[in-house]
């Protein structure tokens, strides 16, 4: 690693920004060099071994017989340096120190490494994986099941050709499908590059796809099974009003440019360049036109006249007034095609249909400008409309003959909704001698089918393809028990009336008990997701999935099937953004254990329309939204109240944009007033690269008051980016505050349950990239360590749990995935055994890290929770080929030595390999690919052993599994027939035995 | 060593930057290769639940039906190259296209990555075999049955009371049995008197056993 003096004035100017250096011994360009140093004399290893790099400055902690047993002192109090504190009493100590983890020289071989010495190592380490998670094969489907999205329609088509009758869409997700047209399941899907959107679609004798841009694929699609046909590609350049059309073996591609249209032409199958032509169009000049492409026509439209010319031939534009047509538009009318020979031209208030002939545009109906048309292919000459009716919940389809202009009566039938109304749209539509069919899109992203005349037969819930925030919510308990529950619940009645209770209660158990026993009553069954099984059962295995979604829709989905239970509609409900990522936060307020009172759960997001705050509270269990409440505020950030009010709410403290602060529900605002004095609050703003922490002990007896007491400003760098900012899991709870070591003497963990991991990324002239992290107290601002990766850059995903941090990041210089592992401990004492106060708390926490390669990158990752923390920490990560894999934290434990000792091995940690394996038994989800995941929810059951897990993204996935094996469970092949059987024969032996002794005593006797 | 064959693809993109629809980009090319399934070139299904991922999923080739795959517009760099496959294992690569439209493809290794291990151009990847998912179920067999603990439990009691009684019964057995005691009594000291003398004196076990010993 070369230190060129350019790199080492930046380190410099990081820290110069960042702290006031009172001990730069270990600083900047000496750390540097000391890297740099050693990774000379070590290879593989200690290139990733960063503790060795602590260490060498200043190891205090040894054991008695003096060997360092691998803990490094970061910074003594000496080196603690201060920041500067924006108005408030608190001072922010800073221990922040810059240490460069990864991206070492790597590339020599050397004896340490040689190839059978690493193979020895891995198998070495493999038999730690003694199957801690996998699964049997006559498992498949018991503990898990996946379900597979496509997103919401952007292009559909009937395909009445080939063999079978099918759907074929392509989808905002840039997913490819063949539905079934009798249930909706998916024939075969194709999921497309990731963060581009499929232009075009056209259905011929293969499914064509023009997808992305400015690099733009073109793809055939074998429209039976699936498969690839051929594909190009070409570079265009992007334009929102560029226009693709396919036409007799050709593709054509219209991009206004100034003043003028340029339209190439491809040769479909082979993209050879068919040349491209500029067609002078001085009316685009302004941009107020509208432009679209019917067949192989392109047609527009401006505020007077229409304009049309054929792509084929590519003559000049013929013009057409639109006062021929009676039409005085105020403003540029909206085209959209019809069809294949039709287009509409909508104004405020109507829009107009009209059929493409040689001639020019012909209007031949009117309907109203929220309609939805489209003519159905081939020969039947009919187009559909589709009108929405919010009022009744309903939506009219209509037929209109298109060499008429007549509505055809038979066709039109009225699809009432009721509850699940949406807007929706056509997409496709077939008519094959009498009967016809189309496809809806709605605004919810559900895909509906329907038979015209008829019903819809089938939808598709498409918004489960785009969820955001998930939560998994315990059910209720049952009535009887609730019973119980509400007899300690109330303190009003007197005694008669608890007597009473307490009698009726007892004659209900007695009676259930009896019928229980009579087989009067089935015991609640898993098979239908009745209400009356919505109970929670004896191990707290069944939960609710709460899910909110992009498309304003929030679902209960039955955590062991996967079935839907409920479904809202959150019309003006849109998503808050952090950067570019979309959150909801959502909160659970009141927990299904307090019976008398209802079960609630808030979603916080903006209005679609406004921009501002807008908070819905619903019940969990049943799907009712209780209050919609426009804040009237813009969100900048929110926090849950950690102590219940007398109704057991836990109402939300809202900050807003202007820094002022709301109580959610408003009636929880007494009990946050009680609470503030020990109420803190953290934010970020990630653009500007601040953060800040808030204090409400200034509330007053009415207001809630936030004073800034700490503020932190990342240095400004080219292309600062904020990639990450991770708390702890608020409801995570750590059984063992210490590790015991080898000696038998504990090692105390340090943890924090306010600190906050924050990572940023800077270009760099001669590193390209530099990640710093910063693990800051978000209740005293105090920097507790922090650490630069340099050449290394996001993709960043982070676990920040218990007393560790684990995160993945590309190593621009190795060009693989490395994940940097980090682990804070007190020492060998407890600052406070009792609990850990951020602002009493002055001690350094010693950190152990180490860095691993990952043979993979990494898309999502998440650390597994139980109940009561005392199972192992299990990492549940999201790999881009679809894998879910589980791997043990004690593989990415950052105390794993390079040599091993005794005593390491006593302790149980394993010896440090540079390399992760992924065994394909710890991949959860078998063969079952999931698509694009997004995030990962883990969530604790009723047994100790056992965590829940859902993954989601374009599929939905849900496992649970067991990191310490189900230690509380008896095992699925549990053979009770063998342990039966040996009982039985031990009490029949014995008898035996007896009675054979009884004889020979006789026997004896009588000698 | 392998030879390497390198060929240089102009891609498509390549052509119409020749015709001059995009400026000023610098050129980008394909990889092609072709993907050898282990069910067999008939089998079905296969080739559409196997993708190419560069990069983790930054750039993505499909199969056709004979398993070829391109992967397009890709500008000069060096790519990992993955076969995401739910069933098979392929081995990961890394490709390179250097500057002047050369490729090179070598085996991936994340912890040399400066070893070069030369894979033909274009790609021919074979599975290595099957993904196993799946732990085995132990098998129920009668030894594993007869030897568990549980049944020896019942078994060893059953045959301690039924036939060492009846050997007792045997006269030949029961004279050497009778030797065989005899036997041990003249070899081993008693053993109380051994543990008596642990707990009396300290200096006068020795010249007890040795007492004890003459005696005998």
């Amino acid at each position: 690693m070369e230190s060129t003096p350019g790199q080492r004035q930046h380190q410099q100017s990081v820290q110069t920004r960042l702290f006031y250096r009172e001990n730069s011994q270990l600083y900047g360009s000496t750390a540097g060099a000391e890297i740099a140093t050693r990774n000379q004399h070590h290879n593989i290893i200690p290139a990733l071994k960063s503790s060795s790099i602590v260490g060498s400055g200043k190891s205090e902690l040894r054991d008695e017989s003096h060997r360092s047993i691998g803990f490094a002192v970061l910074c003594g109090p000496a080196c603690g340096s201060r920041i500067v504190v924006v108005g408030g009493p608190l001072i922010g100590l800073i221990a922040g120190m810059a240490l460069t983890v990864a991206s070492g020289p790597v590339s020599k071989s050397s004896d340490m490494c040689s190839k059978g010495y690493y193979i020895l190592w891995t198998l070495f380490f493999l038999q730690f994986f003694t199957c801690v998670s996998c699964l049997f094969e006559d498992q498949i489907g018991k503990f898990d099941w996946r379900q597979r999205y496509i997103g919401k329609i952007r292009f559909a088509a009937f395909d009445a050709v080939s063999g079978t009758r099918k759907i074929l869409v392509a989808t905002e997700q840039n997913v490819l499908a063949a539905l079934h047209p009798k249930s909706g399941n998916i024939l075969w899907q194709q999921v497309l590059e990731k963060d581009e959107s499929v232009q075009h679609m056209h259905v011929g004798k293969e499914l064509v796809s023009v997808s992305g841009g400015p690099r733009v694929h073109v793809r055939a699609w074998d429209k039976t099974n699936g498969l690839l046909a051929w594909e190009w590609s070409l570079s265009q350049q992007q334009s929102a009003r560029a226009r693709w059309a396919v036409d007799k073996g050709r593709l054509y591609h219209v991009v206004p440019l100034d003043g003028q249209l340029e339209v190439s032409a491809f040769s479909l199958e082979s993209g050879f360049d068919l040349g491209s032509r500029r067609l002078a169009a001085p009316w685009t000049a302004g941009g107020a036109y509208d432009c679209v492409l019917v067949g192989a026509t392109v047609v527009c439209v401006t505020q007077h006249s229409f304009y049309w010319t054929s792509l084929a031939d590519g003559g000049a534009f013929a013009e057409v007034p639109l006062a021929s047509f009676d039409l005085t538009p105020a403003a540029v009318p909206v085209l959209s095609g019809v069809g294949e020979l039709a287009f509409s031209l909508r104004l405020p208030g109507k829009q107009t249909v009209f059929l493409m002939g040689d001639k020019g545009p012909r209007a031949i109906h009117e309907a109203s400008a929220t309609a939805s048309l489209l003519a159905t292919p081939f020969d039947s000459n009919i187009m559909f409309k589709l009108e929405n009716k919010p009022d009744s919940s309903a939506l009219q389809v209509s037929a209109v003959s298109l060499n008429t202009g007549v509505e055809v009566d038979e066709y039109s039938s009225t699809l009432i909704l009721g509850s699940k109304f949406s807007p929706c749209t056509l997409t496709a539509a077939i008519c094959i001698k009498d009967e016809c069919a189309a496809v809806l899109s709605g605004d919810d992203h559900t895909i509906s089918f329907v038979n015209i005349p008829g019903q819809i037969t089938w939808t598709r819930e498409e918004a489960l393809a785009s969820i955001i925030s998930t939560e998994i919510i315990d059910l209720p308990v049952s009535d009887l028990d609730a019973a119980i529950e509400s007899e300690f619940g109330s303190k009003q009645a007197g005694i008669v009336g608890m007597v009473m209770r307490r009698l009726t209660s007892q004659v209900m158990q007695i009676k259930v008990l009896a019928q229980t026993v009579l087989g009067l009553v089935q015991p609640a069954s898993s098979s239908g997701p009745s209400r009356a099984s919505l109970i929670r059962d004896t191990f707290g295995l069944h939960k609710m999935i709460v899910a909110v979604t992009s498309a304003g829709k929030a679902f209960g989905i039955d955590n062991l099937r996967g079935e839907l239970i409920w479904q809202i509609q959150l019309p003006r409900f849109a998503p808050l953004h952090v950067g570019k990522s979309p959150v909801v936060p959502l909160y659970v307020l009141r927990t299904t254990s307090h019976v008398p009172f209802t079960p609630l759960c808030a979603i916080l997001g903006k209005d679609r329309l406004t921009g501002e705050g807008l908070a819905v509270a619903f019940e969990p269990i049943k799907g009712l939204v209780l209050s919609s409440d426009a804040l009237g505020y813009k969100v900048q950030q929110v926090m849950q109240l950690p102590h219940p009010d007398d109704e057991f709410l836990r109402g939300l403290v809202v900050l807003d944009d202007q820094l002022k602060v709301h109580a959610y529900p408003p009636e929880s605002k007494a009990n946050a007033i009680k609470q503030a004095a020990s109420l803190y609050m953290f934010t970020t703003w990630p653009a500007k690269g601040t953060f800040a922490g808030f204090s409400f002990a200034h509330s007053t007896k009415q207001d809630l008051v936030a004073t800034k007491v700490w503020e932190l400003q990342l240095p400004d760098g080219p292309d600062r980016e904020v990639v990450a900012v991770v708390g702890k899991n608020p409801t995570e709870r750590v059984n063992s505050q210490g590790r015991v070591l080898a000696d038998r003497s504990v090692m105390y963990k340090y943890i924090n349950p306010n600190l906050i991991a924050i990572i940023s990324q800077v270009s760099d002239s001669s590193h390209k990239y530099i990640l710093n992290m910063y693990l800051v107290d978000g209740v005293s601002g105090a920097v507790v360590h922090s650490a630069t990766h340099k050449r290394a850059r996001a993709p960043v995903n982070v676990v920040h749990s218990e007393n560790w941090l684990v995160y993945s990041y590309f190593n621009e210089k190795m060009r693989r995935t490395e994940l940097a592992s980090f682990e804070l401990y007190e020492g060998k004492s407890r600052s406070n055994t009792t609990a850990f106060s951020s602002k009493s708390n002055s001690v350094r926490p010693l950190v152990e890290q180490q860095a691993y390669i990952f043979p993979s990158t990494v898309d999502t990752m998440k650390e597994t929770i139980t109940e009561k923390g005392i199972t192992s920490k299990h990492l549940i990560m999201a790999l881009p080929n679809g894998n879910i894999l589980e791997l043990p934290w004690m593989f990415v434990d950052p105390r794993r030595p390079t040599v091993q000792t005794g005593e390491m091995r006593d302790e149980g940690v394993i010896p440090y390999t540079p390399e992760l394996p992924i065994p394909p038994d710890a991949i959860i989800n078998y063969n079952q690919t999931v698509n694009r995941v997004r995030g990962i929810h883990t969530a604790p059951s009723g047994l100790e052993s056992t965590c829940l897990v859902l993954v989601y993204g374009l599929d939905l996935f849900y496992i649970r599994v067991a990191p310490s094996k189900a230690f509380d469970l008896l095992k699925d092949d549990f053979d009770h027939f063998l342990i039966a059987a040996v009982l039985l024969g031990l009490v029949i032996a014995s008898y035996v035995t007896k009675k054979l002794a009884a004889r020979k005593a006789r026997n004896q006797a009588w000698k | 060593m392998k030879s390497l064959i390198v060929l240089v693809l102009l891609s498509l993109a390549a052509f119409s930057q020749a015709e001059g629809v995009v400026d000023n980009e610098e050129s980008l090319y394909v990889v092609e290769g072709r993907i050898y399934s282990a069910e067999g070139e008939n089998s079905n299904g296969w080739q559409r639940e196997t993708r190419i991922l560069v990069n983790g999923g930054e750039y993505l080739g499909f199969l056709k039906q004979d398993g070829s795959f391109i992967v397009s517009n890709l500008p000069s760099g060096s790519y990992t190259l993955e076969v995401a496959n739910p069933n098979y294992y392929y081995e990961p690569l890394r490709v390179e296209i250097s500057n002047k439209g050369k490729f090179r493809a070598r085996k991936l290794n994340h912890l040399q990555p400066s070893v070069v291990n030369l894979v033909a151009y274009p790609l021919k990847m074979k599975s290595l075999g099957k993904i196993r998912y799946f732990q085995q179920r132990e098998q129920w067999r009668i030894t594993d049955f007869l030897f568990s603990p549980m049944v020896l439990m019942m078994v060893l009691p059953l045959l301690l009371i039924m036939v060492l009684p009846k050997m007792m019964n045997d006269p030949e057995t029961k004279k050497e049995m009778e030797q065989l005691n005899n036997m041990t009594k003249y070899e081993l000291p008693d053993v109380s008197e051994v543990v008596a003398n642990l707990f009396s004196d300290r200096e006068e076990p020795k010249q007890k056993s040795k007492a004890s010993k003459k005696r005998q």
